[in-house]
């Protein structure tokens, strides 16, 4: 008796449960006329904000193409992929349930490896437009696109600024200036530092330490500033999250750090946060970043109306500003649904290839300034990096020249106590 | 009896047909594979924590060395995943043993914090040990199909595989219900002095159940890195895996062969449903009703969906049922 | 010699943010015996509740601590009355994974309704500094150790020189003679988990200067908070104080003198050996961790 229900209710929950599945989510015909996308983001979990913001993106690149006159419309099915389990699953039901060739995600970089490997066995474009992990166009991919930088192009451009603007300012030469590293252990900190380490090493700049810690771990980064003390670099480039970053700064203040120059990597430094927190303590403070809001100048027309068009869009679809990466997942969407999709008609794999890979559009054709050239292993070449300062409580693009909304001010840094 | 094994026969013969039923369906073979890779690995759990009533949650450290060194191994030397699972799980099963010989002191939430210590110990080497583990980026596992390499086109042979390890383990446990072990499992988990006082060694009886239950988890590991095809220590070593892992076992009904299994699909179900049904809407929502799901169970069911439902039924046809007990412990 | 001291002083405030956390942990578990694997979350309400109090009212957190912290005693009321007060004298299975299902269930409510957004408050007081020569101190770190301080003699004086006070105690030290001795044992598990959570309002509030609130900030703590208070002894208040004030120091320490992302594996290593070798913790009674019922 007791024993005959157990395997029996398991094939049972099982077999009707997947029916069940089967029953709710079958692949919807979807009309010849519109291009179906998948979209795919932890829109849940502790990688939730960013990738709701990345949503956002792209659903407003959706609406400004669906709204323009004689264009294939786009069609977005989403999904929630908060770890690697998920990430494979959903996109599974993407290319199984859904019938769809083309997928927008993922931005965390375990996902997007475990992800990719599902689309590039079914040969499903993988458009990737926020993470940053190198490993994703180097693995000899076929369908994988990636439109935004990888995190190897925040070291080269941050020590081209040290080498070229910094030293200068500082009356130093490149080999005579001491830089010292700090950064989170995960895998951001770590691939950004890696680069970082390999640029400095060519550009003939020392590095004087490394310091790393675990973001989630840290209370207290005294240790590290009195390390910091010890070493006495010149320039301090940081590779932070968003609440360490805001620790160490407070902290650095409080036990007075002083160096001529700090430059963060993103994340930290780019955050809205920073310079909530610190108001005036922020000023100075270096940031090499995707760009946020670059010279116009330096936009072709038809970016500078996009870009407006989007901020427009994004405050009165979601009623509060776009942060730095739903904008990146905005331009790079766009890139997708207009210059590749609406040329081929169809999101038929191979098609959707060849036309990416034929894409040549100069520096500033996008609204984030950069141009679209895609080598063979799917990494976008022209995706330029910015260098921007925290200057009277907003982060303004300083370098490249053409970009640049504002000059460089407080370098070198004065020390804390002759902060105004 | 003989009812009983025409039944689990019979189940499994659907088991093997599903795949053939449902064709080129990934999306649902996907869904099948991890239900029964977590059936696996809440199974082998269980045998430690229902079983034995050692409630780790750090068990994802079993899970994670199984993951690591088969793939460590195939990745820099080459080395089958078939040989890496197998010794994945002896040295889960060593690290296991010591585990389970230097917390036998320790006794209900004492225990359960060490194991979550050693779990974070596990993570932090991860993390840092970066020759060998490449750091916090993870390794990424080549795809390179070919059945000596545990890697395969089709998405149901991955799913036989995965019910094969679930056969181990709950054929295992299924022994355990009869066998003198088993007796000696549960009888120390219920009183141990008056198990020791029968002559049973209750420290061997322990320590066989951790090694046996580190063993197989370290295999699920395996299993999982050549699937899924990245592994990294943020996820592997995690307590929110280790939580999901006893929370399968205890939803369903722990110190039963066949609880771990209903629990978990019951939550992968739960997960893929929810997920599917919310899709890009505003996170968290699933989660919150896992929770509050495991409060209600735990405290109004506590013996688990399975033993209860077995109950009722039981009540409803006016015969009598064996219970095993009130409440696990 | 300077670096060895604001080593010492940092390690020593730090402490006093893990005190803080921590005491009402170990009075929990001295008095129910029950580790409250959700202890973490409820920090991260109060913290939530310091947030917005500041952000939508303009509430300083040092007035707002007194409104988090009967807040959050109402809050352990009624969760006491929902689910605590269910798993007293259950078997462990219950009372551990009740705990955690809370846990996972407040962490992602606070997802749905806050966002995961990080969130800290702009104030002067956030960044400013007491130099003593050479040692320089943030100030809300030294309020907050302060405060930690007097709320751990106010908690003393109270269980050693109330009615109340002393009634906890005999029920923490032997239930059976207290039940007969008049003591109502649900009565005094309720008040002891409220004051429990109550003391996390504080430490909320005492921390929104200082960190940034998310739904995870809890992790943060919580772990910590396990290994203050077991390697203090679970259930002794001053053990909890040592215990704090220890793993502030080896943090800071080892943090200098090994590296920053190896002091865990430091203070994770001490906390594996106090549960293997001395499973009482430093202070607290023998017995304790073998019974644990």
């Amino acid at each position: 008796m007791k024993k005959r229900n157990r395997w029996m209710m398991g094939v049972l929950s099982t077999t009707l449960a997947t029916s069940l599945l089967a029953g709710c989510s079958t692949g919807t015909s979807s009309s010849t006329e519109s291009l179906k996308v998948g979209v795919a983001f932890p829109v849940s979990g502790s990688l939730a904000k960013i990738g709701q913001a990345c949503t956002n993106g792209v659903e407003i690149a959706k609406d400004v193409i669906n709204d323009q006159p004689n264009t294939k419309k786009i069609e977005l099915v989403k999904a929630d992929v908060p770890d690697a389990t998920a990430a494979v699953n959903e996109v599974n039901r993407l290319i199984s349930q859904e019938k769809v060739k083309t997928i927008v995600g993922f931005y965390a970089s375990p996902l997007a490896m475990a992800a990719s490997e599902v689309t590039e066995r079914n040969k499903v474009v993988y458009w990737e437009v926020a993470a940053t992990d190198p490993r994703i166009t180097t693995r000899g991919y076929k369908y994988v696109f990636r439109p935004n930088p990888s995190a190897a192009s925040y070291g080269p451009t941050t020590i081209e600024y040290l080498a070229k603007e910094v030293a200068p300012k500082l009356g130093l030469q490149p080999s005579q200036m001491k830089v010292a590293i700090v950064h989170e252990d995960g895998d951001f900190g770590t691939g950004v530092t890696k680069a970082t380490k390999e640029a400095a090493e060519k550009a003939g700049i020392p590095i004087v330490g490394e310091i790393k810690y675990n973001a989630k771990q840290t209370n207290d980064m005294t240790s590290i500033i009195l390390k910091l003390k010890e070493l006495n670099p010149d320039v301090l480039d940081v590779v932070q999250y968003d609440t360490d970053a805001q620790l160490f700064w407070k902290q650095a203040k409080q036990l007075g750090l002083n160096v001529k120059a700090v430059i963060g990597n993103g994340a930290g430094q780019s955050s809205d946060n920073f310079g909530h927190t610190f108001g005036k303590d922020a000023d100075g403070v270096l940031d090499t970043s995707s760009a946020m809001l670059i010279n116009k100048q330096a936009l072709t027309p038809e970016a500078q109306k996009l870009e407006t068009e989007f901020f427009k869009r994004y405050k009165e679809k979601f009623g509060k500003e776009p942060d730095l990466i739903g904008k990146l997942a905005f331009s790079s969407a766009y890139v997708l649904f207009n210059d590749v999709l609406q040329k081929t008609g169809t999101t038929d794999p191979e098609k959707v290839r060849k036309q990416a890979l034929s894409l040549d559009l100069p520096v500033g054709a996008t609204p984030v300034g950069w141009g679209i050239k895609f080598g063979e292993d799917g990494q976008n070449t022209r995706a330029q990096m910015a260098v921007m300062q925290w200057q009277n409580g907003k982060l303004n693009v300083i370098y490249p020249e053409n970009f640049a909304v504002a000059k460089p001010i407080m370098i070198p840094l004065p020390a804390w106590g002759e902060r105004k | 009896m003989k009812r009983t094994t025409v039944y689990q026969l019979l189940g499994l013969l659907v088991a093997l047909a599903l795949p053939l039923v449902l064709g080129e369906q990934d999306f649902l073979l996907d869904t099948l594979i991890m239900m029964v890779l977590w059936a696996f690995i809440a199974c082998s759990w269980n045998i430690v924590g229902g079983y034995g009533g050692m409630l780790s949650l750090g068990h994802a450290a079993f899970f994670g060395i199984g993951a690591y060194t088969s793939t460590i191994l195939f990745v820099h030397y080459g080395i089958s995943p078939w040989v890496g699972m197998l010794l994945g799980a002896v040295l889960a099963g060593l690290f296991g043993l010591f585990i389970g010989a230097v917390t036998l002191r320790l006794h209900g939430p004492f225990f359960t914090l060490c194991t979550i210590a050693v779990m974070e110990v596990l993570m932090i080497i991860a993390i840092n040990w970066k020759s060998l583990t490449q750091g916090s980026s993870g390794i990424p596992v080549p795809y390179r199909p070919g059945v000596l390499n545990m890697m395969f086109d089709s998405k149901a042979a991955y799913f036989y595989l995965a019910l094969a390890l679930l056969a181990l383990s709950y054929g295992f446990t299924r022994w355990m219900n009869r066998s003198h072990f088993g007796y000696y499992l549960i009888g120390v988990r219920e009183n141990e002095q008056a198990a020791q006082a029968l002559g049973i060694s209750s420290i061997r009886v322990r320590l066989i159940a951790m090694v046996i239950s580190s063993a197989l988890t370290a295999m699920g590991g395996t299993f999982y890195a050549q699937y899924i095809g990245i592994i990294e220590p943020m996820h592997e070593f995690s307590f929110a895996l280790s939580a999901q892992i006893a929370l399968m076992a205890i939803i369903g009904g722990i110190g039963t062969a066949g609880g771990p299994i209903f629990g978990a699909v019951l939550i992968t179900l739960l997960g893929t449903v929810l997920r599917s049904l919310l899709g890009g809407a505003q996170g968290g929502l699933q989660a919150v009703v896992y929770g509050v799901l495991l409060v209600l169970v735990v405290l109004f069911i506590p013996q688990g969906v399975v033993p209860w439902f077995r109950q009722l039924l039981a009540k409803r046809k006016g015969g009598t049922v064996r219970v095993d007990r009130a409440e696990p412990v | 010699m300077d670096i060895f001291l604001q080593l010492l002083a940092s390690g020593l405030l730090l402490g006093g943010i893990y005190v803080l956390v921590s005491v009402g942990l170990t009075l929990v578990f001295g008095v129910m015996k029950i580790v409250n694997f959700a202890h973490g979350d409820f920090l991260m309400l109060g913290m939530f509740g310091a947030f917005f109090l500041f952000q939508l009212l303009g509430v300083h957190p040092y007035v707002s601590m007194f409104i988090m912290a009967l807040l959050l005693f109402a809050l352990g009321i009624v969760f006491y009355k929902l689910i605590v007060g269910r798993t007293i004298g259950r078997p462990h299975v219950v009372q551990i994974f009740a705990f955690i299902g809370l846990s996972v269930a407040l962490q992602n409510l606070a997802l749905v309704l806050f966002s995961a957004d990080f969130r800290g408050i702009n104030m002067p007081l956030s960044s400013a500094v007491i130099s003593l020569g050479p040692i320089h101190i943030g100030v809300p770190l030294l309020v907050a150790f302060l405060i930690a301080a007097v709320i751990t003699v106010l908690l003393f004086l109270f269980l050693h020189y109330t009615y109340v006070g002393k009634a906890i105690r005999a029920a923490s030290q032997d239930r059976f003679s207290a039940t007969l001795m008049g003591v109502s044992n649900s009565k005094i598990y309720m008040l002891t988990f409220a004051i429990g959570i109550g003391l996390l309002g504080v430490a909320g509030s005492l921390l929104i200067p200082i960190y940034s609130v998310y739904p995870t900030v809890g992790e943060q703590f919580a772990l910590i908070a396990f290994v203050v208070v077991v390697l203090g002894g679970l259930g002794s208040l001053p053990g909890a104080v040592i215990g704090g004030l220890l793993i502030g120091v080896i943090e800071t320490l080892s943090s200098y003198f090994i590296a920053p992302s190896m002091k865990q594996l430091v203070y994770f290593t001490v906390f594996i050996l106090i549960l293997i070798l001395r499973p009482n913790g430093l202070l607290g009674r023998p017995g304790d961790a073998e019974e644990a019922v």
